[in-house]
């Protein structure tokens, strides 16, 4: 289970610090944190780099996160192939393929972990994500590094550490780095933090599990 | 009787009263209707699967205006129920554990699961483009957001046979999601608890009491954390306990109102206490005898035979009333023995045709009609037993009758005299009219669905559809069943089921099916798999040449290649199963049938019934059972049996009519008053388009039988050319009894307890009109005066 757990806490932790890149010259975790809580909403395209023990080549995927506060996230990958990974609330739903049926991963020990970590980070409860993570930051606000060390099962088990990167105005990379070496670097191509969505696009992305029209001509 | 025999006789009903009081149980065990024995196997089937684990359990949907707040009581709710000793588990949330402990079940025999027709398919599987198909599959799988839960195992694992497994594992589990560790509808509304009981759902009396606590629990739950905390159950048990309540409701009605008619009747007609005596205990005697044997034989007693035995008092009450009436009415006066002996030939002999009519119901194989048939016949016997032995006794020193009785006997006489006066031609009327009504039994329509007996509150059965609704969309009492010898060939004729169904599924003929086969395939297949493997030496090589041509890391599937070289695991067999987490989640599905073992697959939206059985046609031992059209089935073939018993019971009674009487229009006479009123009974629910069932037919064949018995008193009274007045007198008080007993079922919310009371009370009033009627048509008692 353990690149479940990279890759579920690398999506929510990116939503997340998308919404809370840093503003001032000294960058604060409280700052990024109530920057988090504080979004209206956040829309952005990601480009993917899985290097795994399996493969020769890294793997590639393309895609886009939505974030609405407090708590919903959706994932859609659009090339190479189609899927979305859909949190709202403690439902968390996968669908590999446009056609393909959902699954409810909800009982799930790692989408359990996945979904309190979501919860922490994008609630802007320090006290929360500290009790998961060691939080480090460092650097500047024009490119600050924050990493994260989790600190219990099932994550610690899978996870060495998560770094995420970013400047004044956004966040631009996360790395997840996998105690079996496996590593993921997510970039984030134009990210909008003020995303205030309409309920036809909330239904669209929540209700049918589709991304919106601009994603879905990526693919 | 001397008074010592009085006084055993009194300790013997204080020691049978004593012992019902300690043993009575009410069943409403629906499985008493399936007929048992040698009928089939797929009959006992049914009556297993009716009382399965599958019937036993209860789904429990909690809502709230929060859901975190319905999720809060559910578990609370869980931790109330577990341990109760009526409760055998309770199921609220995932425990993580229980994945582990599959994965370490599946995992090491993967192999085995590899294909439901390894020779078929594997070749061209593990070919190798099928291997770099697979390469590919497993690579854009890596690329996916569930990469994680296999990416772990896709080195030991790269054609993926666990990941498939647990996929059919998700599909076979009903549609219901975690929030919080705890089961929720789809919709996010309701927290769902899943619980069984020890007792069977059909056990009306512990069900009830179980759901009155569990209920009573809620609302103190519900009480302590407001928020607007509804429950709503769908549970067989509660249509049992509902059932049984209806029931005990109609019992206290029916009772009532036969007590109060017979009351009536008895202040009009006898008005002494020892004539009550008299009249009132052949059938309370009877209906002890029979209530303790019945409670010693089957250890409970089913709600309708209950209901049935209250109503016996109607017939047992014949005879004492004949002797009462008789006894009261004779002129000179005569000792309660003469009358007795006078009277004794026709008595046991319409208690012996009544018992006739109920020894056909004895022999059916439905435990149900046994068990009344069982009370029907002792009860009738004893009340015989009674009158014979032991009212006699009781008579002596009675005080006379009230004039009234004469009077109306005398007015009874005199009509009957002037009923012989009339033309001939207008006597035959209630035979033309029987003529008449038999031309309408083509339009009867005949009801063989056991579901109409019952009648359930329909909330009850909304709140029932809505559960059932939020968990699944099986259909209920549809099942495909394997036979097997054991479990192994059980499992092996599952697997062709689940193939053939597939294909049905793919025609369209079905929309799904819940199988075992999502957990288990049989040894022979599992071993088939890792067969089609062995026979494969180069496999190994060629899937790394294949894989490494994907992209994937040469050696980096070493550990799948020590597998395949390494012994293969002994195939999963039921018995780990059994003793793993999915224990709860297979006894649906299998269970032995005496010295057999059935495996059950479950149905969703059955389209083409034929389709599907063409598709499990040449499969030994494999059955599509659909338990209502089944159940119809059985019923309507014990209804025409019934119906046929009518007719063969009809010859028997004229032939030992014929040689009672020693002539051949005396016992015809007896005998067509019960045809008439089979025949008007029929025509009338067919003009009133009330389907007929098998209670209506159970029905008239009681008042047939009691038809049967008026013409014999009529015969024998007019053979011995006594008072014929008192013989008409002692039918209306008994036909009133028992519209009045039959006449209060007809208040019965149930269908099953109306068909019986409108049949019967309609039916026995037709019977004392019609048989004076066809006595004075048949010209007997001129024959008679002619004889003597």
């Amino acid at each position: 289970m353990r690149s479940s757990a990279a890759c579920w806490a690398s999506a929510a932790l990116a939503a997340g610090a998308l919404a809370g890149a840093a503003g001032a010259t000294t960058p604060e975790l409280d700052e990024i944190l109530r920057r988090m809580a504080s979004a209206s909403g956040v829309e952005a395209p990601f480009e993917e780099r899985k290097e795994l023990a399996l493969l020769v080549e890294p793997l590639e995927t393309r895609g886009v996160i939505y974030f609405v506060p407090p708590d919903r996230f959706a994932r859609f990958t659009t090339s190479p192939g189609a899927s979305a990974l859909i949190v709202a609330g403690e439902a968390v739903q996968l669908r590999e393929g446009p056609e393909a049926r959902p699954v409810d991963l909800s009982g799930n020990r790692v989408a359990r972990a996945f979904v309190e970590n979501f919860v922490a980070l994008w609630s802007g409860d320090r006290e929360k994500l500290e009790s998961l993570y060691r939080p480090e930051l460092h650097g500047t606000r024009d490119a600050w590094e924050l990493r994260l060390v989790p600190r219990r099962a099932p994550l610690s088990e899978a996870i060495e550490a998560i770094t995420l990167r970013g400047d004044r105005e956004s966040m631009r990379e996360l790395l997840v780095v996998e105690r079996d070496g496996d590593r993921t670097t997510t970039r984030f191509g134009a990210t909008r933090t003020d995303r205030v969505f309409t309920p036809e696009e909330l239904r669209q992305i929540f209700g049918a599990g589709l991304p919106l029209e601009g994603a879905r001509a990526e693919r | 009787m001397s008074r010592r025999s009085g006084f055993l006789l009194a300790a013997l009903a204080a020691g049978m009263l004593a012992y019902c009081a300690l043993h009575l149980r009410v069943g409403n065990d629906l499985t008493h209707f399936l007929p048992t024995g040698s009928r089939s196997e797929l009959a006992a089937l049914s009556g297993r699967l009716a009382d399965s684990p599958l019937t036993r359990t209860v789904v429990l949907a909690i809502g709230a205006d929060e859901l975190a707040v319905a999720t809060a009581a559910a578990r609370e709710l869980a931790l109330a129920l577990r341990g109760r000793p009526e409760v055998a588990w309770v199921r609220s949330e995932v425990d993580p554990a229980d994945f582990e402990a599959l994965r370490e079940l599946y995992f090491p025999r993967r192999l085995g699961f590899l294909s439901d027709r390894p020779e078929q398919e594997l070749p061209q599987r593990l070919s190798d483009a099928g291997l770099r198909e697979q390469a590919r599959a497993l690579r854009q799988d890596l690329a996916g957001p569930a990469s994680g839960f296999f990416e772990p195992l896709a080195a030991a694992d790269p054609l993926g046979a666990f990941e498939r497994l647990v996929r059919g594992f998700q599909a076979a589990q009903p549609s219901l999601r975690v929030v919080d560790g705890t089961f929720v509808t789809p919709d996010g509304r309701w927290a769902i608890l899943l619980l069984a009981t020890r007792a069977s759902a059909f056990d009306s009396g512990v069900q009830g009491l179980f759901l009155a606590e569990l209920r009573a629990r809620f609302a103190e739950i519900a009480a302590r954390r407001g928020h607007d905390l509804r429950l709503e159950v769908s549970a067989v048990a509660a249509f049992a306990a509902a059932a049984e309540r209806a029931i005990k409701a109609d019992v206290v009605v029916i009772g009532v109102c036969s007590f109060v008619g017979v009351m009536l009747l008895f202040l009009a007609f006898v008005a002494s206490w020892r004539g009550l005596v008299v009249v009132v205990l052949p059938p309370l005697a009877g209906i002890l005898v029979a209530t303790t044997l019945c409670l010693w034989l089957y250890g409970a007693i089913d709600g309708l035979t209950m209901v049935f035995g209250t109503s016996l008092m109607g017939i047992a009450i014949d005879s004492s009333n004949h002797l009462l009436l008789h006894h009261g009415l004779a002129r000179p006066r005569e000792s309660p023995q003469q009358v007795m002996l006078r009277l004794r030939p026709s008595v046991v002999f319409a208690a012996l045709t009544t018992v006739a009519s109920f020894v056909g119901l004895a022999l059916t194989p439905f435990p149900a009609f046994q068990q009344m048939a069982c009370f029907a016949i002792v009860g009738v016997l004893t009340g015989l037993a009674t009158t014979l032995w032991v009212l006699p006794a009781l008579l002596g020193g009675a005080p006379p009758l009230p004039a009234r009785a004469a009077r109306t006997a005398a007015r009874l006489d005199r009509a009957y005299r002037r009923l012989e006066a009339l033309p001939r031609s207008l006597l035959l009327a209630p035979l033309v009219l029987g003529a008449l009504a038999a031309t309408a039994l083509p339009a009867l329509r005949w009801s063989d669905d056991l579901s109409k007996l019952t009648r359930f509150d329909p909330a009850l059965v909304q709140e029932d559809l809505r559960v059932r609704e939020h968990i699944s969309s099986l259909d209920s009492g549809r099942f495909v069943i394997a036979l097997g010898d054991d479990a192994e060939a059980a499992l092996a004729k599952n697997d062709a089921i689940h193939a053939r169904l597939g294909e049905a599924v793919a025609a369209g003929a079905l929309g799904g099916t819940r199988s075992l086969h999502a957990f288990l395939w049989s040894a022979e297949l599992q071993r088939r798999n890792r067969a089609a493997l062995d026979a494969m030496p180069d496999l190994y090589p060629r899937l790394e040449a294949a894989f490494a041509a994907e992209g994937f890391r040469p050696g980096a599937f070493r550990s799948f290649g020590e597998t395949l070289a390494a012994p293969a695991p002994a195939p999963l067999a039921l018995a780990d199963l059994e003793a793993s987490p999915l224990a709860d989640v297979l006894a649906p599905h299998v269970f032995a049938l005496e010295d057999r073992v059935a495996v059950v697959t479950y149905l969703r939206e059955l389209r083409d019934a034929d389709a599907v059985r063409a598709a499990l046609a040449g499969l030994p031992d494999v059955y599509l059972l659909d338990q209502r059209s089944f159940v119809g089935e059985i019923y309507r073939e014990f209804r025409e049996t019934t119906v046929d018993q009518i007719l063969v019971g009809a010859v028997l009674i004229v032939v030992l009519l014929v040689g009672y009487t020693r002539a051949w229009l005396a016992p015809i006479a007896a005998c067509v008053p019960s045809l008439l009123v089979a025949l008007i009974v029929l025509a009338f629910l067919a003009a009133l388009g009330e389907p007929v069932n098998l209670l209506h037919v159970m029905s008239l064949t009681m008042v047939m039988g009691m038809a049967v018995d008026y013409g014999i008193f009529c015969i024998d009274s007019i053979r011995r050319h006594e008072d014929f007045g008192a013989t008409l007198l002692s039918m209306l008080v008994s036909c009133l009894d028992t519209a009045f007993v039959f006449g209060s079922l007809a208040l019965s919310d149930q269908p099953s307890l109306r068909a019986i009371g409108l049949t019967s009370g309609v039916g026995i009033l037709l019977a004392f009109v019609t048989t004076p009627l066809v006595m004075a048509a048949f010209g007997l008692t001129a024959r008679a005066r002619r004889d003597a």
